[in-house]
């Protein structure tokens, strides 16, 4: 990626600029269109996570039948978050990226909406279904059967568009970021068709069926968040430092640790379960090494970014998206430290499982597609975001949340695990300790659910451009110094 | 080859060993498993198979199990001594006063679609509550009120399964005895509907200590090609119960 970044002037001529300003118009409808929708799913899964966290502390919250019961509600919540919210913010900001990278119009985009549509239709059959009492409560797949051919169709199509696109490409370089995207693209179906054929439509073991599905929510995070995150931020960070990222072999090398071990994790779930004992020992090993990929990417954008994160004062796309390559790491050492049995025998049912997903989910995922939004948003709509205070608001209601979220699930889910290993103690000591935790994940949820409702706000004005449009500058989270280098205005600006 | 069939190439590779050697292969595996018959000639004592197979009722059960989402709160699965303290706690591995008790394993599960073995520990786990729980009328109390069996219970009302209405004449067999801050006024009493009946059934149906026959235990039962490990951790268990 070095020697390809660095034929890139950091600000081209006019042919570039009209060149950039034709692929960003091709995109605006369907990048449009995923975000906004994404924002909104995110709102309702920040919601439906508080009512569920509370109804943990208040059985009787909100007690209004079948509708909201807990065991509904926490599904519908999860699968919100990723189906709803991860995966169409995905879409939404890798469409773009790759489009940028391989420097084509996106063509027929209108396509791409109707698959945006009709993924959207398919999970909010599937958010009521589970709410109406047909979920099949399967690990991260709870969704009615009849709604899974219809998001793997609509994927099938983005999928489609990324290769063509790729194809396409009017550079032969190709960054690392078009690889951790096309690997995405790939994988979903892959992992997604898997899962769904072998436990509903040619049903086997049911213990199987329970391993199947422990690997495909793994499968996910490893082979479908990580990857876009990724590739979002080998994206972001070297565009606005204004420095190319630092090594592409090492890149290269992180990139395909990944996907050689990533596809072996998810069994350790049910260490110690009913299946033959390679298998979780093997999910254990692989997540374990998935520790190589993070060094390899935690260096390079080390290396990017030295003396460079000056920036994250002012720049919002930097600061959610180093706060996010922050989550990923702190999201690998938990689940490493999760994937010992030493450690998960204390922790494989507890609160710190939710720790370790909304770690993955948010702490890294979701800040990093923050960080997407407020750089692509500007560039595709041509206008800016409106104020610098709301983007701050954004921020800390949102890094408090998941601090919170994530501290106190990993701590509470040791308290509660230590409590359930108490054999000799009542089942009632496991439960007291864990309580007061849950308050406190209640609260993240809360914060979580502010900031997000700014963020929908802030993400409808500009999908209607209501930003500013008088100025050419980008809006930043603190005014710069009139001292501070060009870089990161003009540079981040419009590139 | 141009970069794409390449990567495709790799990546084809990289994620389709996993894919074949820890899916597509134990799933074709542990489909051809089926009930292992208890033989008298090995010195079985029962009769009938191992497990034996589930009611209709039961299976209507595992469905709303599914559909209120109890896995979120409770597992279904007892770890060997060496993952977790499970096999102690009194009541969670089987009927310890016949040393019945062990770790779940692979075969308990036959004929459910899919094994709840649990996400979370919220709640206790359920593997073998209908043993620790006999009563039926306890299970409907519990589902209708928590509260009205443990005063700590963070679970929620499952009372929406059952209807109220007014007792006319006989009162049903069905209705609920509630304490009385849980009752229903006078004239009235709650039923359970034929969901929380096939809920309870269900319950009361997990029993997941079976003896395990003695052809399995040495690697020889069923048609499970990987019942190697599996008869050597069933074994393990029979040491760490005795």
């Amino acid at each position: 990626m070095s020697s390809a970044k660095s034929k890139q002037p950091a600000t081209g001529g006019n042919d570039e600029a009209q060149e950039r300003a034709l692929i960003d118009r091709s995109t605006r409808m369907p990048v449009l269109f995923f975000f906004t929708s994404s924002a909104v799913w995110l709102v309702i899964a920040a919601a439906l996570g508080l009512v569920s966290s509370i109804k943990l502390n208040v059985p009787d919250f909100m007690d209004w039948g079948a509708f909201l019961t807990y065991g509904r509600v926490y599904p519908a919540h999860m699968n919100a978050l990723i189906y709803g919210w991860g995966i169409q913010a995905g879409i939404g900001a890798g469409l773009w990226i790759m489009a940028r990278l391989c420097r084509v119009p996106l063509r027929n985009p209108v396509t791409l909406v109707v698959a945006g549509h009709f993924w959207n239709i398919g999970v909010t059959a599937g958010v009521l279904g589970i709410l109406c009492g047909k979920s099949t409560s399967i690990l991260w797949l709870e969704f009615p059967a009849f709604v899974w051919p219809i998001l793997l169709i609509s994927y099938a199509m983005i999928t489609l568009w990324m290769i063509v696109m790729f194809r396409a490409r009017r550079v032969g370089d190709v960054y690392i970021s078009q690889w951790y995207l096309l690997a995405a693209s790939f994988l979903f179906p892959w992992l997604y068709g898997t899962a769904n054929l072998l436990i509903h439509v040619f049903p086997g073991s049911g213990v199987m069926a329970a391993a199947i599905s422990s690997w495909f929510a793994s499968g996910m995070i490893y082979l479908w968040f990580v990857p876009v995150g990724l590739g979002t931020t080998y994206y972001l960070i070297p565009k606005i430092v204004g420095r190319p990222v630092y090594s592409y072999n090492l890149a290269k090398a992180g990139f395909w640790a990944l996907m050689i071990f990533g596809g072996w994790t998810g069994m350790q779930r049910f260490m110690g379960g009913p299946l033959p004992a390679w298998m979780p020992a093997m999910g254990s090993a692989a997540t374990i090494l998935i520790l190589l990929p993070m060094l390899a990417v935690e260096l390079n954008h080390h290396m990017t970014t030295k003396g460079n994160l000056g920036y994250i004062q002012y720049s919002p796309t930097l600061r959610f998206t180093v706060f996010g390559a922050w989550g990923f790491n702190l999201f690998i050492l938990l689940s490493v430290a999760l994937s010992f049995f030493s450690v998960g025998r204390y922790l494989q049912f507890t609160h710190a499982v939710t720790g370790l997903e909304m770690s993955a989910l948010y702490g890294f995922f979701t800040m990093v597609m923050f960080g997407a939004f407020y750089f692509i948003a500007p560039r595709v709509t041509g206008c800016e975001w409106l104020t610098g205070g709301m983007i701050r608001f954004h921020f800390w209601f949102s890094a408090y949340g998941i601090i919170t979220l994530v501290a106190f699930m990993i701590f509470g889910g040791m308290a509660q695990g230590t409590g359930i290993d108490r054999w000799d103690a009542a089942f009632e000591v496991s439960v007291a300790r864990g309580w007061g935790y849950l308050v406190a994940r209640s609260l993240g949820w809360g914060f979580i659910l502010l900031s997000n409702l700014m963020f929908l706000f802030h993400t409808l004005l500009m999908s209607v451009r209501l930003g500013r449009r008088s100025s050419t500058e980008p809006t930043l989270i603190s005014k710069l110094p009139d001292d501070a280098g060009a870089g990161i205005s003009t540079g981040a600006a419009k590139a | 080859m141009n970069q794409l069939q390449k990567f495709t190439l790799g990546l084809a590779l990289a994620f389709g060993l996993p894919w074949l050697f820890l899916i597509v292969i134990p799933w074709a595996h542990m489909r051809a498993l089926e009930p292992v018959p208890y033989s008298e000639e090995d010195g079985d004592v029962e009769v009938s198979a191992y497990p034996p197979g589930l009611a209709g009722r039961v299976r209507a059960g595992h469905r709303v199990y599914a559909e209120q989402g109890c896995v979120y709160c409770h597992t279904q699965m007892v770890r060997p001594t060496y993952a977790g303290s499970d096999l102690w706690r009194p009541g969670w591995g089987g009927r310890e006063e016949e040393g019945l008790q062990r770790e779940t394993r692979m075969q308990d599960y036959l004929g459910e679609s899919y094994a709840f073995l649990g996400v979370y520990r919220n709640g206790p786990d359920l593997s073998n509550v209908g043993w620790r729980i006999e009563d039926p009328a306890w299970h409907h109390r519990h589902l209708y009120n928590p509260r009205a069996e443990n005063e700590w219970s963070i679970m929620p009302s499952f009372s929406y399964l059952y209807e109220k209405r007014p007792v006319e004449g006989q009162p049903s067999a069905d209705a609920l005895e509630l304490p009385a801050e849980f009752a229903p006024e006078e004239g009235y009493e709650i039923v359970p509907t034929s969901e929380a009946k096939a809920l309870v059934e269900y319950l009361m149906s997990l029993k997941k200590d079976y003896k395990v026959p003695v052809a399995v235990r040495k690697g020889r039962g069923g048609a499970a090609p990987d019942s190697g490990a599996g008869a050597g951790s069933g074994a393990g268990a029979q040491g760490d119960a005795g």
